[in-house]
């Protein structure tokens, strides 16, 4: 699978923080931070675990500024980064003893967070790709698909749509969204 | 003349991925693997989109952006002549002088007692000032600070205020 995000130029970002640049690491830090904030959500650790996970991911994203081979696999690197934290913050905040070995705790540790980060980095690449949607597409899809979507009713009155309109229209965009992720190969 | 027969089922599909009904693209999605393969993909990009990709809480983005060094601006503050002048009427071991810098003045009284230098001054509540080996001085809630030095070359102190660095010259600059 390709990366999808044609709108972010990472290795320019990364670019611009090494000759140190604030401006491009603030950018840099608000196109990742709903990644790394996603996966920490998703693997439901404490408030003060999740914060020190997401501060963590940021602190070795920024030691590595100077080594980043390959600027465009960004989002996949600290979804991972960010997951094995989580995974191993989870260890140590739990009480359960086990029999298992540290190293196959860590192994599958690990390929869980691979799971995860391969997760967050396809939704990060489907949301690039619904942005590159635009308009009213990509406003109704968000609405939907938000955390706690939003009613027909109060999408009606957003969008300034008929209720009755709102599924087809869903079902249509649906359908753009994935032809346009199709010709980027995101299907592979 | 197969794809043209497929598009009348695309609505359907995107309809069948959503979770809704749609009898005729459910009973096409069976005998047709292209349209499978489609649904499959409307499915995945429906699932990603409600992956749960929001904005972290702004205080976490705050510290997140707050790892990178800031710019600091440094200035070495001026010795305006009026107020150094003054010290002429003043006597050698009590004086003030004022520095100026970004358009602001910080005045400074220097005093000698058993052999020290007492200096006193008033700058912003939230400023950190270093004496001139680097440690701080306390600066209380309405921006008083006092410390005492061995000699007049050592009344030298680093004023930080956010991003900018204030270098005030010690008193014995006076007379150069």
């Amino acid at each position: 699978m390709r990366n999808t995000s044609p709108g972010t130029d990472f290795a320019g970002l990364v670019r611009r923080c090494q000759q140190g640049d604030r401006r491009a690491w603030d950018l840099l830090v608000t196109e990742l931070e709903p990644i790394v904030y996603g996966v920490v959500r998703r693997l439901g650790l404490s408030r003060e675990d999740a914060q020190d996970a997401f501060q963590d991911a940021f602190v070795k994203l920024f030691a590595s500024l100077d080594r980043i081979a390959s600027p465009a696999a960004l989002p996949k690197w600290i979804a991972v980064t960010t997951a094995r934290e989580c995974l191993r913050l989870k260890r140590i905040a739990s009480d359960a003893t086990t029999d298992v070995p540290l190293d196959q705790l860590i192994a599958a540790e690990e390929q869980a967070a691979d799971a995860i980060a391969l997760e967050a980095d396809q939704a990060h690449a489907v949301r690039a790709a619904l942005r590159e949607l635009g308009g009213r597409c990509a406003d109704l899809l968000d609405l939907l698909h938000r955390d706690e979507p939003a009613s027909y009713t109060e999408i009606s009155e957003q969008l300034q749509m008929p209720v009755g309109a709102i599924g087809p229209t869903r079902a249509r965009c649906l359908g753009k969204l994935r032809s346009l992720l199709d010709s980027r190969g995101f299907f592979g | 003349m197969k794809q043209d027969h497929c598009a009348r089922y695309e609505e359907g599909l995107a309809r069948l991925a959503t979770g809704e009904i749609d009898e005729p693209a459910r009973d096409h999605v069976a005998v047709c693997p292209r349209c499978f393969q489609r649904l499959a993909q409307l499915e995945q990009a429906a699932r990603l989109l409600s992956f749960g990709l929001a904005p972290a809480p702004e205080a976490w983005s705050a510290s997140a952006k707050a790892i990178f060094p800031t710019e600091t601006e440094f200035v070495v503050a001026r010795l305006l002549p009026g107020i150094a002048g003054a010290r002429a009427a003043s006597t050698s071991e009590e004086f003030q002088l004022a520095f100026e810098f970004g358009g602001e003045v910080l005045r400074l009284a220097y005093s000698k007692t058993e052999g020290r230098w007492q200096v006193r001054g008033r700058a912003r509540a939230g400023d950190a000032i270093e004496d001139d080996s680097g440690h701080p001085i306390l600066v209380d809630e309405e921006g008083g600070f006092s410390f005492a030095a061995r000699s007049l070359e050592s009344t030298g102190i680093t004023l930080r205020r956010g991003d900018l660095t204030v270098a005030i010259p010690p008193a014995s600059s006076r007379d150069s």
